[in-house]
């Protein structure tokens, strides 16, 4: 039997190819072992740093997917692959409210652990102005943000599984 | 920081999303403690999807790889069960390779080459391959109805 699709069972993923990525590094582990790692979020500075908050600094991607792809880091080293705690959510909860009263989206993302593509080990999350993620599609086609198409049924504050 | 004007960009169609999540609708005004409750059950029910005891309260190491995507209305934990998948051209030769951070959960995925991309454009078969193998299986219906 068919199954019925409406418009919000359809999702639209975009696939990008950014030449301007091609010869990013792999990973940033040195190629003699007692070299310690460089870590990028140690002291920004220069033209990629953008500001400080009280426990993270928010600074551009040295190789951004998109136009303004941003981080946002913890001052002190923590782990990539410790959770994450109360400041670093509100924090991140504080750039996606800027951008808001802004009358702008913005779409956060965090990866942990070996299969998650995360290749920094100094802990920070990720932003893309929700603008710049249509950047080069085509008016008349239609993309939203993934996340922002799960919002179903449940209401605010429940948890949902799929 | 130059960025240079992308022109390698398709749209694919996916019907249903073939790996597990777990979502959270956030409420207006969050404080960062319900952030982080929410987030801390995300990841347990994640952990118990994976078969993986989550982490003792002792220890601050996540049990499990994960991507977290989140928006001002929504946060989204997906469990990672491998990085990636290799990407074959119609004669079984491996282009490359792709392994997607957690900008996949914005509906973003970003390949290294132009031969990856001319293999996945126009191809949401190849697609949801690399979409199930880097999750877990989702759940089926029936086991949605006994949550």
């Amino acid at each position: 039997m068919p199954s019925l699709i409406t418009n919000s069972d359809i999702k639209q993923f975009q696939v990008r190819f950014s030449p301007a990525l091609a010869n990013k590094p792999k990973s940033n582990k040195p190629r003699d072992q007692k070299e310690k790692p460089a870590d990028p979020f140690e002291s920004p500075s220069g033209g990629l740093f953008l500001t400080a908050l009280p426990s993270h600094n928010l600074v551009l991607n040295k190789f951004p997917i998109i136009p303004d792809h941003f981080i946002l880091a913890t001052k002190d080293f923590k782990k990539q692959t410790d959770l994450l705690e109360e400041d670093d959510l509100g924090a991140a909860y504080a750039c996606l409210s800027a951008y808001k009263e802004n009358g702008e989206e913005l779409f956060g993302f965090f990866n942990s652990g070996e299969h998650s593509g995360a290749s920094q080990p100094h802990r920070h999350l990720q932003f893309f102005p929700v603008e710049s993620m249509r950047s080069g599609i085509e008016t008349g086609e239609s993309w939203g943000v993934l996340a922002d198409s799960l919002l179903k049924t449940p209401k605010p504050g429940e948890l949902s599984y799929k | 920081v130059s960025f240079l004007i992308n022109e390698f960009i398709c749209l694919l169609t996916l019907t249903d999303l073939p790996f597990a999540y777990l979502s959270y609708p956030i409420p207006a005004n969050p404080t960062p403690r319900a952030l982080h409750d929410a987030y801390i059950a995300l990841y347990k029910s994640a952990c118990d999807m994976a078969q993986k005891t989550s982490t003792p309260s002792t220890t601050k190491q996540s049990a499990i790889s994960y991507n977290l995507g989140f928006t001002d209305r929504i946060m989204v934990l997906c469990p990672r069960n491998c990085e990636g998948k290799a990407i074959r051209n119609s004669e079984g030769q491996e282009v490359g390779f792709v392994g997607p951070n957690g900008s996949f959960l914005g509906g973003t995925l970003l390949v290294k080459s132009e031969a990856e991309w001319n293999i996945l454009r126009n191809d949401e078969f190849k697609l949801k391959d690399i979409l199930s193998a880097i999750g877990l299986p989702p759940k089926k219906a029936e086991y949605d109805e006994k949550l």
